[in-house]
């Protein structure tokens, strides 16, 4: 009896396995860094509405200002979704028989919510604040993209920490005039004249926190 | 200096160094108890996360979908997810205080006081900062029940209809509402024979009682300690469970900051060590019941220092050396401050004795300056005792047919002489409304939810007569009514709220301009006091002639200062809270002098292998009913005295309180009740003896000692840690006279010094006005979401609480000063914490912040070891697992949601409410201004009476703090580690009189013997 007790082609798995496990290893951290990051995860999210509301038609076509829904963006953390009323303004009037505002008319004469599906989430343990961006000179599209092309909201920006602290690091590519917040078009061939700008109608330096607690409490 | 000599201890364990103590000391960290983690073998663990780790696999990679939903009409001003405060009021015993509730999108989240209030201030006390735990306790009765059995409001208000008018009767609890007495007056006035009866088991009736003695008529006394240069409580509750306490503590506090080397003196006479006994600069441990004699001492002195007295007191004579000693003082000092001291008893005294001191106070000149008059309404009732007593015989007689009880518990905590249980079950028709459906609604055909303060518009009056309007902030959870409802029911009309409120209110009877009202709604006052202003005539002065109080054991009876009288056993943050004084938690003790204690063999004792307290029971017998109790030995308790406090042992309070028979909710300590009646409801002589039992105590005190050269050093470091000095030897134009008690060689650092020219946030807090009234603890665990963990977890040393008041007494076993320090995290410059974390989960901000980052937290628990301070907790368990029983959801709500709840496996720590921070932060930014001083005020620095903690920018030097951390008081807490804290201590000043001042130390002399001490300054 020889004394091979495995066959001849276990010597190549052998000399492959320090290969295969390394390879493997690196399969896995690929695939956790670049699988499991928000880029992949987050962005592109676009969930259905109950209302197929068309921020493409609204702010885009009729050139809506953010504002006239999204008003407590400059005053509070949340830039809140609008109530039912503020749809009402307008479609007491318009598209009164539409089926696609039953929803909206549904809510107005019960009271109430439309449930309306989170695209832009972030985790609990972040305090996010609308207000402390928008009147700096951050604008809507920094976070949230060409929200005015978009007939259904999609999730453009990872929203993830290491993408925030890129802007919080270097502010200055990302900040505009306070009048052009909501302007999703605006764009500036002097950046370093508005930094100037920015930084006297504030009487400092622009610095955004870096450290743990501007955000986590 | 004082401080230098003073030595320090915290229990007698460690003024005598027993071995247990020793023992407890050399662990850093609470030690790990492999038992409580057992229940789920390691074979069935790894079935477990085999098993999540697969559903993790195949539910989707994102988190739960989260819903929005917007209102369908917003109202107007409102901004989701922004914090809006609205004034509202509390009640307790018949004294309103105003508060200021914090509502974040409709639900109320936290409560402060209101500044407009003359009473709060815009400070609480510690039951103000629980009411939000109250308002969302899952134990809150839910539903209308009928003989136990659920029902509805439909079926009551259907029974009611049916219920026999003649022979109706109400027993309600005290109420200071314009709007009740006129539904009351209403009821008494439509319904033939209808009877009210108003029982508290806390009363101020003794006080009542002592000013009609002397005046004819009751009057409220209203002191104004910001006047006064020498106070003098006799017994008193002034400064604790008085309801104008907070009032007191802010006026005192500013005459115990030395001002121009002038401060105010405060003597007690007592039996139990209070806040007022631990703030006082002399203190004379004596049986409550020799307190009367002591005054006639006082008397006979002011006499012979030639004070013109109308009388002369005849007592029996004063054999306490130290008391005589301080008497003499007292007198002298009385002489020489008139019409600017305040003489007080506190309700436990007879009513002979407060009538005296009105003498005294008046023949002082003290009336009109320091204390003035106002109307008592509770003038024209029985006392609460005398009340009951009539119920119970009105009942027995058959005159009672429908019973109303509103509120209390008298099933619980009527005197044991009144027989209010068979006479409730006597009567055909019974209905109680309350908060819980507790012991004495067991006793009624039925119980009906009542709503909580926040939930209902109602009205009080606060102790100095501030008319109070409680504005509701939340829609009743449990669709409860209020009591004003089902009183008015009776008079077959609607309480019409808002509106009922304004027609019976105190503003409408002045002022019927609808904009006063708005406003008074707005402000939570009215323009006008509600009481006026009294004058009262006295009466000449008889011979007094103190009680005849015999030798031997007594026993005194007080509120607890955590649970009243019962009513918020329900409440596990103040059930959780250190008594201020003995640092036990979840239980009542019996205070005993330590040389009476061992006569009898009582002892508590820590056990050697863990921080376990066992204490020894004593049965305390009065009049044939015993109770037994466990034993505290409480230095400078009086010889002869045993101090008890009402509210515990509960037999239907709810999960945390206790429910009898339910092993889940095991009952909270013990009643003692059934040894007070209605004759001796505040003193009473009694027999003890050794119950041959133990009782296992969860006591703070010893946990987390501040340990830093182990035991050796911990004597000369104690009184280093807290400095203190007499103000003959404080010098207030020295600077950093208190910095130099520690030397220490030139500090350098193995680090870069960070430098940062923004904000720098820092803290002083006053160890010469903190009293250690705990209101500071309950706030930051509103705040900041600290769980309440149970009596077994507190056992094992794992409290939550990231603020603890340290409390250390110093001298005489028998008559020990005392001193308390505020602990909360340092915010070190050079934090040992952050150095030794090695996923970086605590790191510092430019501001001098030392975050706590929770989700990066794995659980090392390096930095509580590594910190000097020992302010760190560690999550061991889930501690909010129980929230997501269904049945506990509610308790959700109480949450602040600019905090992050934590889980299991972290650490966390005062952070100086960075929440807060950022809010005014983000505010002053939007509004490009900048941030003024004082504007951001953390949970612990609101609610202080006497505005001990003070927060601030230390890089602005007008700042408050930057002044406090400049003036001579300050020190910083072991600076001699570098760790260069951002939080500086003021040193206790204590003002002794000088003909009491035993063996001063030089100034200077004597600095601590550091064997580091290189003479590096």
């Amino acid at each position: 009896m020889d004394g091979n007790l495995f066959p001849a082609w276990t010597a190549t798995v052998r000399d492959l396995l320090p290969l295969a496990i390394g390879g493997g290893g690196l399969f896995v951290v690929t695939i956790v860094t670049f699988g499991f990051s928000p880029k992949t995860l987050s962005v592109g999210y676009s969930p259905e509405q109950p209302v197929p509301f068309s921020h493409k038609l609204h702010a885009g076509d009729m050139g809506m200002d953010c504002r006239y829904c999204h008003n407590t963006v400059e005053q509070g953390a949340k830039a809140a979704i609008p109530p039912t009323a503020t749809c009402m303004n307008c479609h007491e009037r318009i598209r009164t028989d539409s089926e696609l505002l039953a929803p909206v008319r549904e809510s107005a004469e019960s009271g109430l919510p439309i449930e309306w599906n989170r695209v832009h989430d972030l985790p609990d343990y972040v305090f996010f604040d609308h207000s402390a961006h928008v009147t700096r000179g951050v604008g809507c599209i920094e976070c949230h993209g060409r929200i005015d092309t978009m007939e259904q909201v999609r999730q453009e920006k990872p929203l993830s920490m290491g993408w925030c602290l890129d802007c919080h690091r270097d502010p200055e590519g990302s900040m505009r005039p306070l009048d052009e917040i909501t302007n999703m078009t605006w764009e500036t061939e002097d950046q370093a004249a508005l930094t100037e700008v920015l930084r006297a109608a504030r009487g400092r330096d622009l610095a955004p926190p870096t450290t743990c607690s501007g955000c986590h409490r | 200096m004082d401080s230098n000599n003073t030595q320090y201890w915290r229990s007698l364990g460690e003024l005598k160094q027993t071995d247990e103590f020793q023992e407890n000391a050399k662990k850093d960290l609470p030690e790990f108890h492999p038992e409580d983690f057992s229940g789920v073998s390691r074979r069935r663990f790894m079935q477990l996360t085999g098993a999540s780790m697969a559903l993790a696999g195949v539910s989707s990679c994102r988190w739960d979908n989260e819903k929005i939903l917007p209102f369908a009409s917003r109202p107007a001003n409102r901004i989701p997810g922004k914090a809006v405060h609205y004034a509202s009021a509390l009640e307790r015993g018949g004294y309103g205080f105003g508060v200021s509730v914090t509502s974040y999108d409709g639900r109320p989240i936290k409560v402060e006081g209101n500044k407009s209030d003359g009473v709060s201030g815009g400070a609480t006390d510690v039951f103000a900062q629980a009411s939000i735990l109250e308002l969302y306790d899952p134990d809150r009765s839910r539903v209308v029940t009928q003989d136990g059995a659920e029902s509805t409001w439909e079926a009551w208000d259907a029974a009611k209809d049916s219920l026999p008018l003649d022979g109706l009767a109400f027993l309600v609890e005290a109420s200071s509402s314009p709007t009740v007495a006129s539904i009351r007056q209403k009821i008494v006035e439509t319904v033939s024979g209808a009877q009210f009866f108003e029982y508290e088991s806390v009363s101020r009736d003794n006080e009542i009682a002592g000013a009609k003695l002397v005046f004819g008529t009751a009057v409220r006394p209203q002191y104004d300690a910001s006047k006064a240069e020498v106070i003098v409580s006799f017994d008193s509750d002034f400064f604790s469970s008085h309801p104008a306490q907070i009032k007191h503590n802010r006026d005192w506090a500013a005459k115990r900051r030395p001002m121009n080397g002038r401060m105010g003196r405060l003597y007690e006479a007592g039996s139990r060590l209070g806040l007022e006994g631990g703030m006082a600069d002399h203190r004379a441990p004596m049986r409550s019941s020799d307190v009367g004699n002591f005054i006639a001492l006082v008397e006979k002195l002011l006499v012979d220092h030639g004070h013109a007295l109308d009388t002369v007191a005849t007592g029996a004579a004063v054999t306490n050396e130290t008391a005589a000693e301080m008497a003499a003082a007292i007198a002298k000092d009385l002489g020489e401050n008139r019409g600017k001291s305040i003489l007080v008893a506190g309700p436990n005294q007879p009513a002979e004795v407060h009538a005296r001191l009105h003498h005294l106070n008046r023949l002082l000149g003290n009336m009109g300056s320091t204390i003035t008059f106002t109307d008592e309404p509770a003038q024209a009732r029985p006392t609460h005792n005398e009340a009951l007593a009539a119920m119970v015989a009105s009942a027995k007689a058959g005159a009672i047919k429908t019973l109303v009880i509103i509120e209390g518990n008298v099933a619980y905590d009527a005197p044991s002489d009144i027989d209010v249980v068979g006479a409730i079950e006597g009567i055909a028709n019974t209905v109680r409304i309350g908060l819980y459906n507790n012991e004495t609604s067991g006793l009624c055909n039925w119980h009906l939810p009542r709503t909580h303060s926040f939930e209902a518009w109602g009205d009080a009056v606060a102790y100095d007569g501030t008319f109070l309007v409680s504005q509701p902030t939340i829609a009743p959870i449990w669709g409860a009514r209020s009591a004003e409802e089902l009183m008015t029911s009776f008079l077959s009309t609607r309480f019409g709220g808002l509106a009922k409120l304004r027609e019976g209110a105190f503003i409408a009877a002045t002022d019927s301009n609808a904009s006063a009202w708005r406003k008074a709604v707005h402000d939570g006052v009215g323009a006008q006091k509600a009481l006026k202003a009294a004058t009262p005539k006295m009466s000449i002065a008889g011979a007094f002639s103190p009680m005849g109080a015999g030798a031997g054991i007594e026993v005194t009876f007080a509120p607890d200062p955590k649970i009243w009288d019962g009513r918020h056993a329900n409440s596990a943050w103040l059930q959780e809270l250190p008594e201020f004084m003995t640092k036990v938690t979840w239980d009542n003790v019996a205070l005993m002098n330590v040389a009476t204690a061992e006569k009898l063999g009582l002892r508590t004792e820590a056990k050697a292998t863990d921080g376990h307290a066992i204490a020894d029971m004593v049965t305390i017998t009065v009049g044939g009913n015993s109770v037994n109790v466990p034993v505290y030995l409480m230095p400078g308790q009086a010889a002869d005295s045993i101090a008890l406090t009402l509210g515990y042992g509960r037999t239907n309070a709810g999960q945390i309180g206790g429910i009898e028979g339910d092993e889940d909710a095991p009952m909270v300590g013990f009643d003692v009740t059934s040894i007070r009646s209605s004759n001796a409801s505040h003193i009473v002589a009694a027999t003890v003896a050794n119950a041959n039992a133990t009782h296992e105590l969860a006591m703070t005190q010893e946990h987390h000692i501040v340990d830093d050269i182990g035991m050796r050093g911990t004597e000369d470091r104690l009184s280093a840690l807290v400095r203190e000095a007499n103000l003959s030897d404080f010098h207030e134009g020295e600077e950093d006279h208190f910095r130099h008690v520690v030397h220490h060689p030139p500090l350098e650092s193995l680090w870069t010094e960070r430098s940062h020219d923004g904000h720098a946030w820092g803290m002083t807090l006053d160890l010469s006005v903190c009293n250690g009234c705990n209101a500071c603890v309950v706030a930051c665990q509103s705040e900041n979401n600290i769980p309440a963990v149970g009596k077994s977890e507190v056992i094992m040393s794992r409290e939550m609480h990231w603020m603890r008041i340290d409390r250390y007494f110093s001298g005489d076993l028998d008559n020990p000063k005392l001193v308390t320090q505020q602990v909360n995290c340092q915010q070190c410059e050079n934090a040992p914490c952050e150095q030794v974390c090695p996923v970086a989960a605590t790191t510092h901000t430019e501001e001098g912040l030392n975050d706590m980052v929770y989700n990066r937290c794995v659980g090392t628990r390096y930095c509580a070891n590594n910190c000097a301070y020992k302010v760190r907790r560690f999550n061991y368990k889930n501690f909010n697992k129980n929230l997501e029983d269904e049945n506990n959801e509610v308790a959700k709500l109480a949450l602040n949601p600019e905090v992050t709840v934590r889980v299991r496996g972290v650490m966390e720590k005062c952070t100086y409410c960075v929440q807060r921070i950022q809010e005014v932060k983000i505010d002053a930014k939007n509004a490009v201004r900048p941030i003024k001083d004082g504007e951001i005020v953390p949970a612990c620095g609101q609610v202080c009476p006497t505005s001990a903690i003070v927060f601030g920018d230390l890089a602005d030097p007008a700042s408050a703090v930057s002044k406090g951390r400049a003036s001579a008081r300050a020190y910083e807490m072991l600076a001699e580690l570098n760790n260069k804290p951002r939080n500086s201590y003021l040193a206790k000043i204590r003002n002794p009189h000088p003909d009491l001042v035993t063996a001063a130390p030089a100034a200077g002399a004597g600095h601590a013997s550091d064997p580091a001490d290189q003479g590096g300054h």
